[in-house]
């Protein structure tokens, strides 16, 4: 009997000691995406999100700025779907402006592809990717960085902790955990340049920042992550709970990068370049990612953690 | 529960392994302390303590200076103009700056220790793995006083978190860079070499 008690209250010690670093995300591990509603072909664009009223949307591009076509068609496809989706603002996950960083390589890789987003007073908040130049960058006002490399900003239910991967000091991290512990945000999702988990083979995942920063967002409750680097697009198995996507072909592209097959990706795209359209409504994260010939490649609806999915 | 008693022993056995095992393969969060500063001897921690205290002096001097700070603006041609204004401000004001200034042959010698006994750790391979991860660039001739070359749209390589929390803290406007073995102080705000230790990087 006295062993049976041991047992028992050694079990419950180890069950504790699982739940470790996993206080404030119920795990959703393993949870598929549930498909998105269907939604009618609007303005001939195939279109999976819901567009609830008071939802958040916006638009996620990553390694974009080659000033090129690819780019360009993308920017297109994206004023487009702005017509008809009309997203407030646009994250950036870094590689903003490859090549030169003169005013004319901005006009050319940046404000010529969104001018017509830009003119329709679309924000966008740029992260910074090893291509980028920091100190003129954070200070360009149109990627709305406030001359930081990091920083946080809020949509409705979503707060946003936008981070700089290219030099996670010891301040910065200690910045996003006070930031983290901090917010009172239904929904926290951080973006930053280099990949935590990735099936692509060019670079693969950043196994040390991995390690510094997925105690802080599985200990604060972090819901999901994007971040580029790698130029594909994939939706990463939940790691922890927590939701993961790369998309850095909004620009960039390299072909067939991913690892086939692998036992990480829900979904991956390596064919063609691709930007993803986002909204959050209540306790639901709706996501359609398209690639540059209008084709949705994944689309879907994740509940936060700790929510039913959605019906 | 009614299992033989043999196995509830089994189980009791089982969790006794699991349970420091898993402890010990959590992550530490956010460790700012630098367990191999802290294993450095009293003599290598106090030239340590030069350096910082050298930093501190190149972040007061730079704060006197005239010239404005970059601040946000949608005019990319000002941000240059602003950074070469302070570039040049810098240059002025410390006009026979060279290599080993800030990292004397005692500091860098510290350096060297730190950064060796920080890449043969327990560590090391993922610091490794990251630094290749990071796109690492060829290795640049760096200049002290001069821009920083990345210039020409040079990715800049990114530093592995690891590697930073075991060197000491710089304040806000300056950062490490890596070019191939080399560990360079970088003036953030004027994309400028402040100063640099060769072979630094094992």
């Amino acid at each position: 009997m006295r062993v049976r008690r041991y047992v028992l209250v050694l079990m419950l010690a180890a069950a504790g000691a699982g739940l470790h670093g996993q206080t404030a995300v119920n795990s959703a591990a393993g949870a598929r995406a549930a498909e998105a509603p269907p939604q009618p072909v609007v303005n001939g664009l195939d279109l999976k999100l819901p567009l609830k009223n008071g939802s958040v949307r916006w638009a996620v591009i990553g390694d974009n700025g080659t000033g090129d076509q690819p780019e360009l068609a993308i920017a297109d496809l994206m004023q487009r779907y702005w017509q008809v989706v009309k997203f407030d603002f646009v994250t950036m996950d870094g590689d903003n402006i490859y090549g030169g960083h003169s005013p004319s390589d901005f006009q050319r890789k940046f404000e010529t592809p969104y001018k017509q987003l830009l003119g329709e007073k679309v924000k966008f908040y740029a992260s910074l990717g090893n291509h980028d130049d920091p100190s003129i960058e954070r200070n360009y006002q149109l990627y709305n960085m406030g001359g930081n490399r990091y920083y946080t900003f809020n949509k409705g239910d979503v707060e946003f902790f936008v981070l700089d991967s290219n030099y996670m000091d010891p301040q910065q991290l200690s910045w996003l955990e006070d930031k983290l512990k901090g917010s009172t945000a239904k929904w926290k999702i951080a973006y930053f340049h280099h990949p935590l988990f990735t099936a692509a083979k060019f670079h693969g995942p950043d196994v040390d920042l991995r390690t510094q920063l997925m105690p802080l967002f599985t200990k604060y409750g972090v819901n999901a992550v994007w971040y580029g680097h790698e130029h594909v697009y994939e939706r990463i198995k939940p790691q922890s709970g927590i939701y993961f996507f790369l998309e850095g072909s909004s620009g960039e592209l390299r072909f067939h990068n991913l690892r086939k097959p692998n036992d990480l990706d829900e979904v991956g795209f390596d064919t063609n370049r691709a930007f993803m359209l986002v909204e959050v409504a209540g306790d639901n994260l709706y996501f359609q990612t398209i690639s540059a010939t209008g084709e949705t490649v994944d689309s879907g609806v994740l509940p936060r953690q700790g929510t039913q999915p959605a019906k | 529960m009614n299992l033989p008693k043999r196995i509830w022993c089994s189980i009791a056995a089982l969790i006794f392994v699991w349970l420091p095992l898993s402890a010990a393969a959590l992550p530490a969060v956010n460790k700012n302390a630098s367990e191999q500063q802290a294993a450095l001897s009293d003599t290598d921690k106090a030239q340590l303590k030069l350096f910082t205290d050298r930093v501190k002096q190149y972040q007061k001097m730079e704060r006197a200076l005239p010239a404005d700070k970059l601040s946000p603006t949608k005019d990319v041609k000002q941000l240059e103009q602003q950074r070469q204004a302070l570039r040049d401000a810098l240059q002025q004001a410390r006009p026979n700056a060279k290599q080993g200034d800030l990292f004397t042959p005692e500091v860098a010698a510290v350096f060297r220790k730190l950064l060796r006994a920080t890449m043969t750790g327990a560590e090391g391979r993922k610091i490794r793995l990251s630094l290749n991860h990071a796109e690492p660039v060829s290795p640049q001739d760096l200049q002290v006083n001069h821009v920083y070359p990345n210039a020409d749209g040079q990715p800049l390589q990114s530093v592995p978190p690891s590697l930073l929390r075991n060197l000491p803290v710089l304040p806000k406007g300056l950062d490490y860079r890596i070019s191939g073995h080399t560990l360079s102080l970088r003036d953030t705000d004027a994309n400028m070499v402040v100063d640099y230790v060769r072979d630094a990087i094992p």
